[in-house]
Parts: structure tokens; C-alpha cells; sequence
């Protein structure tokens, strides 16, 4: 039997598919509820989630909750392996650019200067009794591997029961494959149109997209904004990517994957990222051109032409 | 006198590595000028007779490639490096491929390059739905209903694709 549920969370479309014995609807419909509940701890938008309550002890040694250390070692990882281009101490600069709240509640801009962006190093960890401290002024958002840790979160509870497919507004994280299929059915939408550019099945792996196409805002100066920081600069990330896509086993290196190639442009990101472990993923050029690794061709199955 | 035997030993096995050593660096040296010898014979230009000869201590012996050097050229200065092994990192140029040439779907511009005012959605429009939990269709009611008991989404019988995207 196949499981479906869809709502909404994290600022996104959320659907979860679990291919299971009809016993497994009770655990299904529990799901908004235990998202709801990590999110609670993760967001920014709360002044009173775990991770704000953090944020406001900057300077000091503080004990956090398993989920909200878990992020921030992932957040770490993340940068680590991007050499920084992931970087989950922008939340000063986001908000210096607008981004001080929810997206659909974001207003016009007025310019600002560029905010430095901390180094990631500066987080300290004490791994024995889950202590983090990072230095005074400076703050964590995890808005850009949140998704994916919540996703594989939940795609580790559900393996066990079944193929599953777990999706955060497009990103998403795949185990096992249905009944009939080779993969996780998924497309690959054109940012232009809306349409699918290409299918793909995804098995045992997760997928993930950053782009400017959505998340952006208007200055009062007329200049657009997007959420993609560029740690370097502390400004919004000026790039020839519309959108990238990444595919890699583990969901929060897809997306911290996806955001240092959309940083980086299309060549460089791309050239980056097929030397990257597992590394696979093609971006949208601002002019139409659609790039790739040479082995992400392993995914495409059926191309989507235009006439 | 244990401890003289002892000594005795390890000065042997000193002596037996050390000679090794040499004699493994010795050899690996010859080899270096044996390869840069075949190097000079066979990359070497044969036209008219202008031979550039190695300028180091490899010189060609074989009859028929030895040739004089003209006075008038004045031979390429060629420095054999004798080292370990090069360890050879082949970096393959970047593998990209391009699925979609620019321009050839642009039916629609995208948000990116639009002059249209880019609002955010008015919050009201996105207030979170109720969660949709697709189940199993209730059962047969035995006793006479009071009223017909609303329909029951159906769960898809199959995979629903799923569209990768930026969040949203």
C-alpha cells in the first residue's frame, strides 16, 4: 500500500510516499506533528526556538538539544566541505539584507552595507556533554541544510518500514525504490517554465535545489535580492545560476552542495562539484543554457524536448 | 657476552640495509640514465644530420645516431633532473556537459531577468492547510446511515512524482 501525505512546513510543501502495510497510517499521520516539533527548535522565526535561545547566549558555553546539536555539527560538516562557501553563521548578513523574517513576510529592502560573515571555525563544539558556544555578535541559521537533516531525519524512521520519498518544497531524500519502479519517480523543474526539463528516479539518495527564482525581494532602490548569501561578501551571491541541483547520497551535502555551486557560477560550481565526493548535479544559466556533470547523464532517463 | 652478540647483530643488519639503500638508490640512478638515453635516441629529430646531442654525461652509441654536432647550431640545453620516481596526478579537465544550449527555451523569462515588481505572496494566500492524509476507504456502514458519510480521498495506487525545485 502506498502512504501519502502532504502539508505544509518549514516555509515549504512538504510530501511524504511510504510504500508500506496499511499499519504504517497511524505513524504517516504523525509526521506533521514531529516535523512541527523540530522546527520548533530550528527555526529563526521564533524568538523563543532552541536555536534563538542559543543565539541570544552568544558568547557563553550552552548546552543544547540533541536535534539542535546535531544540525549544528551537520552545519559544520557543511562547511567544512565547501571550504566555506556553506556557511551557517550568515544569519547577520541575511538579515542585513531582509531576510529577518519569514519570506512571505519580507517587505522592500533598503540598501545596506555588506555585513562579514564569521568564519565557520569560530563554532566551538564540547562533543562530550553537547556544549556550543560561538563568539559574541555573531549567530547560526540553519535554514540551508535544516531541510535536508529533518528530511533524512525522517526517511531513517521509515526505511525500516518501506521504500519511502521524503520532500521539503523539492528537496528530498529517497530510500528503496516502489514496487515496479527503478527509483523514486522525481522531475527536474525548468525554473523558466515551471515545467519538467527532465525525469529522473531516485533511489537511496537524496536530491536537492538552490535557486534566486523564488526566494527574492525587491530593494526600495529597485536592486532584487535573493536569500543566497555569499559568505565572501556577506551580500546576496551574484552568479549566472538561475537554480542547481544536486544529487549525493547524503541530503544536508546535497544541500550545502547545491548552494556553494550556485555561489561559485556555472562553470566553476560545476567544475567544483564533479571533483567533490559523489559529487552530480547540473544548473539553469540565466541565458537558458542548461549545464551538467558528465555524470549526472546516469540519471536521465527521459528528457522533457520543447517545441 | 649475550650483549656483544647482541651488538654484533645489530651491526649486521645496519650494514645489510645501508648497503641495500645505496645499492637500490645506485641502481635507480642508472636506470634514470639508461630511460634518458633511449629518450635522446628516439625522440631526437633525424633531418640533415642535426643531431642535438645530450649535453649531460649520456652520450649516443650506436653508429649509425651519432652525428656531429654542427658548429653553427647550438644544441638545446637539456636538464636530466635524477629524483624519485615522478608520482604523475593526471587532473582531468572539468567534465561538463551541456544538456541545453542558451536561448532554446526562453519561451517565458524568468523571475530573474523580469522588470515586474517582485512581491512576496500575501500571507493570507499560504496559511498552512490541514495535513492530507490519504487512507484506506471506510468500510461498508451496516445499520442505515443517517446521512451518507463524506467521500474518502482515494491514496494513489501509484508513485507521484515529485518536482525538484528551489524551496518553496
Amino acid at each position: 500500500m502506498l502512504h501519502f501525505i502532504e502539508f505544509r512546513a518549514m516555509g515549504c510543501g512538504v510530501t511524504i510516499q511510504l510504500q508500506a502495510p496499511e499499519e504504517a497510517a497511524e505513524l504517516v499521520a504523525s509526521l506533521p506533528e514531529q516535523i512541527a516539533a523540530i522546527e520548533a527548535q530550528l527555526t529563526r522565526f521564533k524568538p523563543d526556538s532552541d536555536l534563538m535561545q542559543f543565539n541570544d547566549q552568544a558568547g557563553e558555553w550552552v548546552q543544547v538539544s540533541q536535534t539542535l546539536y546535531e544540525n549544528i555539527l551537520a552545519a559544520k560538516q557543511a562547511a567544512r566541505i565547501t571550504d566555506g562557501l556553506y556557511n551557517p553563521m550568515v544569519l547577520p548578513a541575511m538579515i542585513a539584507n531582509g531576510y529577518d523574517r519569514s519570506f512571505e513576510h519580507i517587505g522592500a529592502v533598503s540598501a545596506q552595507s555588506a555585513v562579514e560573515v564569521p568564519g565557520w571555525r569560530e563554532i566551538e563544539v564540547k562533543a562530550s556533554i553537547r556544549q556550543i558556544r560561538i563568539q559574541v555578535g555573531t549567530a547560526i541559521d540553519l535554514g540551508g541544510i535544516g531541510k535536508g537533516w529533518t528530511a533524512k531525519h525522517i526517511a531513517d524512521q521509515l526505511a525500516p518500514i518501506g521504500p519511502c520519498l521524503i520532500n521539503f518544497g523539492g528537496d528530498m531524500v529517497a530510500t528503496g525504490a516502489p514496487d515496479g519502479y527503478p527509483g523514486w519517480p522525481v522531475a527536474i523543474e525548468d525554473p523558466f517554465t515551471g515545467d519538467a526539463f527532465a525525469s529522473i528516479y531516485l533511489k537511496d539518495s537524496s536530491i536537492a535545489t538552490s535557486g534566486t527564482d523564488y526566494r527574492r525581494w525587491q530593494g526600495t532602490a529597485g536592486d532584487v535580492y535573493h536569500h543566497i548569501i555569499n559568505p565572501n561578501t556577506g551580500k546576496p551571491a551574484t552568479t549566472d545560476v538561475v537554480s542547481a541541483t544536486v544529487i549525493h547520497p547524503h541530503a544536508p551535502t546535497a544541500e550545502a552542495y547545491a548552494k556553494a555551486v550556485l555561489i561559485q557560477g556555472t562553470e566553476n560550481g560545476l567544475s567544483w562539484l564533479s571533483n567533490q565526493w559523489h559529487g552530480c548535479g547540473l544548473t539553469f544559466r540565466q541565458d537558458g543554457a542548461v549545464l551538467s556533470t558528465s555524470n549526472f547523464n546516469q540519471y536521465l532517463q527521459e528528457r522533457t524536448t520543447t517545441t | 657476552m649475550a650483549n656483544t652478540d647482541r651488538g654484533r647483530k645489530l651491526l649486521v643488519r645496519s650494514a645489510m640495509v645501508t648497503s641495500t639503500t645505496i645499492a637500490t638508490l645506485v641502481g635507480s640512478q642508472n636506470l634514470a640514465m639508461l630511460d634518458a638515453r633511449a629518450f635522446q635516441l628516439t625522440a631526437t629529430p633525424q633531418t640533415d644530420g642535426l643531431v642535438q646531442a645530450a649535453p649531460t654525461t649520456v652520450q649516443p652509441t650506436t653508429a649509425d645516431t651519432a652525428q656531429l654536432v654542427p658548429t653553427d647550431v647550438i644544441p638545446t640545453q637539456i636538464e636530466i633532473v635524477h629524483s624519485a620516481p615522478d608520482i604523475t596526478i593526471l587532473r582531468a579537465a572539468p567534465d561538463i556537459t551541456i544538456l541545453q544550449q542558451s536561448g532554446t527555451n526562453l519561451s517565458s523569462q524568468p523571475a530573474a531577468t523580469s522588470n515586474v515588481v517582485i512581491q512576496p505572496p500575501v500571507p493570507a494566500e499560504i496559511a498552512p492547510p490541514e495535513p492530507i492524509v490519504m487512507v484506506q476507504p471506510q468500510p461498508a456502514v451496516q445499520n442505515p446511515p443517517q446521512a451518507a458519510p463524506a467521500p474518502q480521498p482515494q491514496p494513489p495506487s501509484q508513485p507521484v512524482q515529485q518536482p525538484s525545485r528551489s524551496s518553496r
